[in-house]
């Protein structure tokens, strides 16, 4: 139960100190601040499951057995897919494409919108200038003159991506 | 513990192979809560399961039953807790895949006989207009948007829903976004 408890934890300081970061200054690059905030709490991660268990007996866990190791890894995997989750739930919200369709129509006058404005207002440059920087700099693409052409990496992802598709029949309904 | 973290990864593999089944016998209305119900109805067999591994794991690696003791019960509910973690985790992974412009992008580009486009391609290949009413679609049917006339009004789940993500968005500062 440890690091069941101390995974819970460092989540929920784990969501606070990225609110302050996000409340302190304008983040270019969200997925950076995620990344190096995952890294960090690891180390809290462990100092926390540390000590809750030296300082309550009911929590103390012995790392020399078996059982021990197996209750701190247990956290880590909580934690990890707690991170996990809050990640999913953050580029929702950041990236999502019919979460701003749906802001923008209920901040337009009368809560209304014909499809032209919402083109109007969230361009198509805007949503291609996003998503095409983001595979440039993830070295998915690079570019070639006026023309974008796929890397080793972003060939195996994609051909990854095209596996699942055909396995769950994306696109296909 | 162990009986619990192994439970829930053979659960989320029943998972993923009951899901994979489903969706090649179509018509699948709705991915995500066919996923949900699938995930739901693999509770049952989670328990069972769990009493099962319990059994097969030596002893010194096993816990008590889930009705003896707290660290049984908490044992027990480890196990489901990070079988609903894994579930979310699948939702992720898919929507990136079902969902994201950029996969969507990647694939065309592969489709290409060059291997390559330019932006003018890619906006051809994705007509914004089109791309943008299926996503209200999505909505609408979804019952997040509501028309008429040609005109798209939000319906009361759609108010709330846009007050929320409006508002953390705003205190995230990830304003404009999307």
């Amino acid at each position: 139960m440890t690091g069941m408890l101390t995974a819970f934890g460092s989540f929920a300081v784990y969501v606070l100190t990225h609110w302050a970061a996000c409340r302190a200054r304008s983040w270019p690059r969200p997925s950076r601040l995620l990344n190096l905030l995952w890294l960090a709490f690891v180390p809290v991660y462990l100092a926390g499951f540390l000590a809750l268990s030296h300082n309550y007996p009911w929590l103390a866990v012995d790392l020399r057995t078996v059982n021990g190791l197996i209750n701190l890894l247990n956290g880590l995997l909580i934690e990890v897919l707690l991170l996990i989750g809050y990640t999913a739930f953050f580029f929702l919200l950041e990236r999502g494409l019919s979460l701003r369709v749906t802001i923008e129509i209920s901040r337009a006058p009368q809560g209304r919108m014909k499809l032209a404005e919402i083109m109007r207002v969230y361009s198509y440059d805007y949503i291609l200038e996003k998503r095409l920087g983001q595979m440039l700099t993830m070295g998915y693409w690079r570019k070639d003159g006026e023309d974008f052409v796929s890397t080793v990496k972003g060939r195996r992802f994609a051909a990854a991506n095209k596996l699942v598709w055909k396995l769950l029949r994306i696109g296909e309904e | 513990m162990l009986s619990g973290i192994c439970t829930a990864f053979l659960c989320l593999t029943l998972f993923i192979l009951a899901v994979v089944v489903r969706f090649h016998r179509p018509p699948v209305s709705h991915r995500l809560q066919t996923m949900i119900h699938v995930w739901a109805l693999l509770l049952p067999v989670y328990a069972a399961l769990y009493f099962g591994v319990r059994a097969a794991l030596p002893t010194w690696l096993g816990c008590p039953v889930p009705w003896r003791d707290l660290e049984g019960l908490a044992a027990f509910l480890n196990g489901a807790l990070l079988y609903a973690l894994l579930f979310l985790a699948w939702c992720y992974c898919y929507f990136c895949t079902d969902h994201s412009l950029s996969v969507l992008y990647m694939l065309a580009l592969e489709d290409t006989d060059a291997r390559r486009l330019s932006l003018d391609d890619l906006k051809k290949a994705f007509p914004y207009e089109e791309l943008l009413r299926q996503r209200l679609l999505d909505l609408q049917n979804n019952g997040f948007v509501a028309v008429t006339d040609d005109t798209f009004s939000l319906t009361k789940k759609g108010r709330r829903n846009a007050r929320v993500a409006g508002g953390l968005k705003r205190f995230l500062r990830l304003e404009p976004g999307g």
